[in-house]
């Protein structure tokens, strides 16, 4: 790559250098005036695959704030507009490190209560019709530190919400390599399980895998990050992330539950009421403000409020924003196309005069569930819960602009 | 004359169905199959699934030969787990093995320090999880970290039954093999509710009714 830039660039250089001399002969007065730096020398070169640049160094993952032995990493969700997130930037869990698999080597199999037990190279799956669609994966653990904490901890949006990421996936209906391996008709779950050290497994209903599952292989257009699932992981919009396992290697048709330690414990939800609601996995209706947002600093005037909302179990309906800590509510403009399951962005126009204020936004979904409070969801949920956390989000801006993480 | 025009109609229409008929008896036109999949999956038996990747039942089916007892386990876990879940399975840093799901206690008065700096720690094995056969399945999957599968089945069985006795659950003298592990009662057990959605995604209305059976039908409701 190197000596064909470097060919590449002299031979510009001496062309350039070329139409300079014309001009000089041509005109012998000043330099001319009004130029940027970078207008007066030639650039950088390109590369093969191509990196955000030095004046956005900023917009990156960061970890988790509060590691719990294994890796988390957080979607900057404050830098980011649009509704898709670079694939360099999806939130990302994992609970035995990143797998190096050979594509080569890998394979997924489809057994248990099956016709016919079939096994799948890479090479065989790409020559399978291909689907597309937009979808958000949100960990269920996401805003897990406004769910425990007792006091509301000064931290950036992506630091408390940043595991919930959308892409444009593309794959292979689940259904269509269910069909061929045949159904057994008492077949009601699935158990499915990555390639990974640690073999990350998890129980999951047929039924609607069958309806809206994936095959993910590729990822906003490229093949599958190593960080989300390559070769292959199952996509299934509106899950939470832990139930779309990665590195898929087998999927076995049953009619129980294998009772994972996921589902057992970490990706249970300890309620109010004592009991421990298990294999929950529908990511309810929920909206973050991105800006303004936790620690950043507003000036005086005109700006919009602009913020996320999704559902896992349907298109956003309504959007709702207050800024006066839930004392009267306008409903927002929503960005077209509101698609199911994925990333809708709202937005409302706002004139700040150093006023005290506090922002929240409350989504609705086309099924009428609409975000709870934060007292409601712990009317529900224990107090050391923390998953499937969907409570309105509030930031508090004081008289200087400052804007914190707040509870109301 | 619409009748003469729906005559024509109908005659273009078998024309043209003439000239596909003839164009697809042409013996070296491509195939276009319209089949949902091109069927390329390989027949698979499932015994060549190997023992390690089958998996672990809770009424113990595919649990392997072997048996182990919380004397040998607590060798198994100082050696291989306490430096990661502390020396008696409370201290971290990782995942507290040892407790209930709200261990850190509401009397303690760092309660709201201790969840903030540790959350994964208030959820445990002991406390929550509905059968013992898990704790088996997932220490031989993915444990220990960083090396998973190297422990033997016995010394799987052994560190099993020493969390267990520490949870409470097994007794010291106690001993666990393939068909006393599903035996063992656990304290989540009564407190676990199935999220309606899945249980109602899981309720066969009609059990009796094929799904999807036939091959490449493209349907399987």
């Amino acid at each position: 790559m190197r000596p064909y830039a470097n060919k590449l660039r002299l031979n510009r250089r001496s062309l350039l250098a070329g139409l300079t001399g014309a001009a000089v002969t041509a005109q012998t007065s000043a330099a001319q005036d009004g130029l940027m730096p970078w207008m007066q020398t030639l650039g950088d070169d390109d590369l093969p695959y191509g990196l955000p640049g030095p004046r956005v160094a900023n917009v990156v993952r960061r970890p988790a704030a509060d590691s719990p032995g294994f890796e988390i990493w957080h979607t900057p969700l404050e830098h980011l507009r649009g509704t898709i997130t670079p694939n360099g930037l999806h939130f990302a869990v994992h609970h035995n490190g990143i797998p190096d698999i050979d594509p080569a080597e890998h394979r997924l199999v489809l057994h248990g209560m099956v016709a016919r037990p079939l096994s799948f190279d890479l090479n065989s799956l790409a020559r399978y019709p291909l689907v597309t669609r937009t979808a958000f994966i949100e960990c269920a653990g996401n805003s897990a530190t406004n769910a425990v904490s007792p006091w509301a901890r000064d931290m950036t949006l992506g630091d408390v919400s940043g595991q919930i990421s959308a892409a444009e996936w593309t794959g292979i209906p689940l259904r269509i390599l269910f069909d061929e391996a045949g159904i057994d008709p008492a077949a009601t779950w699935v158990i499915a399980e990555g390639a990974d050290g640690g073999r990350h497994m998890r129980s999951l209903p047929l039924r609607p895998l069958v309806a809206e599952g994936m095959l993910a292989l590729y990822q906003n257009g490229e093949p599958l990050r190593p960080s989300q699932g390559y070769p292959m992981r199952i996509l299934m919009p509106g899950w939470e992330g832990n139930a779309q396992i990665k590195w898929l290697h087998r999927l076995e048709l049953a009619d129980r539950p294998a009772w994972s330690k996921d589902e057992s414990g970490l990706y249970a939800d300890p309620l109010a009421n004592g009991k421990l609601r298990m294999m929950s996995l529908a990511m309810s209706v929920k909206s973050v403000i991105t800006a303004p947002s936790g620690q950043q600093v507003i000036a005086p005037g005109p700006r919009q409020i602009e913020g996320l909302a999704w559902s896992g179990r349907g298109r956003i309906a309504r959007v709702e924003l207050s800024v006066d800590g839930g004392r009267t509510w306008t409903e927002a403009r929503l960005q077209a196309p509101v698609q199911p399951k994925a990333l809708t962005r709202f937005s409302l126009p706002w004139d700040w005069h150093n006023e005290r204020a506090i922002l929240m936004s409350r989504a609705t979904d086309e099924t009428g569930d609409m975000q709870p409070t934060r007292d409601i969801w712990h009317d529900i949920f224990a107090g050391h819960s923390f998953n499937h956390f969907n409570a309105i989000q509030a930031w508090s801006i004081n008289r200087s602009g400052e804007v914190k993480n707040h509870y109301a | 004359m619409p009748k003469i025009a729906l005559l024509a109609l109908i005659a273009f229409t078998t024309a043209v169905f003439a000239v596909n008929a003839a164009l697809s008896q042409v013996s070296d036109q491509p195939a276009i199959t319209g089949s949902p999949t091109p069927a390329l999956g390989q027949p698979f038996e499932e015994v060549d699934l190997p023992e390690a990747l089958r998996t672990i039942w809770p009424d113990g089916r595919n649990l392997p030969e072997g048996r182990g007892g919380v004397a040998e386990g607590a060798q198994v876990y100082a050696q291989q787990c306490a430096s990661c879940h502390g020396a008696t399975g409370v201290e971290g840093p990782n995942a507290r093995l040892i407790g209930s799901d709200g261990v850190f206690g509401f009397g303690d008065p760092l309660r709201p320090v201790r969840i903030n700096s540790h959350p994964i720690l208030i959820l445990s094995a002991g406390g929550m999880w509905p059968h013992a056969t898990s704790l088996f399945a997932y220490v031989r999957r993915a444990m220990p970290y960083g090396a998973p599968g190297t422990l033997t089945d016995n010394e799987i069985y052994a560190v099993t039954a020493w969390i267990l006795y520490r949870n409470g659950v097994l007794p010291k003298a106690g001993v666990l093999d393939r068909s006393s592990l599903p035996q063992v009662s656990m304290p989540g057990a009564a407190r676990v509710v199935l999220d309606p959605e899945t249980a109602a995604a899981v309720h066969h209305p009609n059990p009796t009714r094929s799904r999807g059976t036939q091959s490449n039908a493209g349907s399987a409701d």
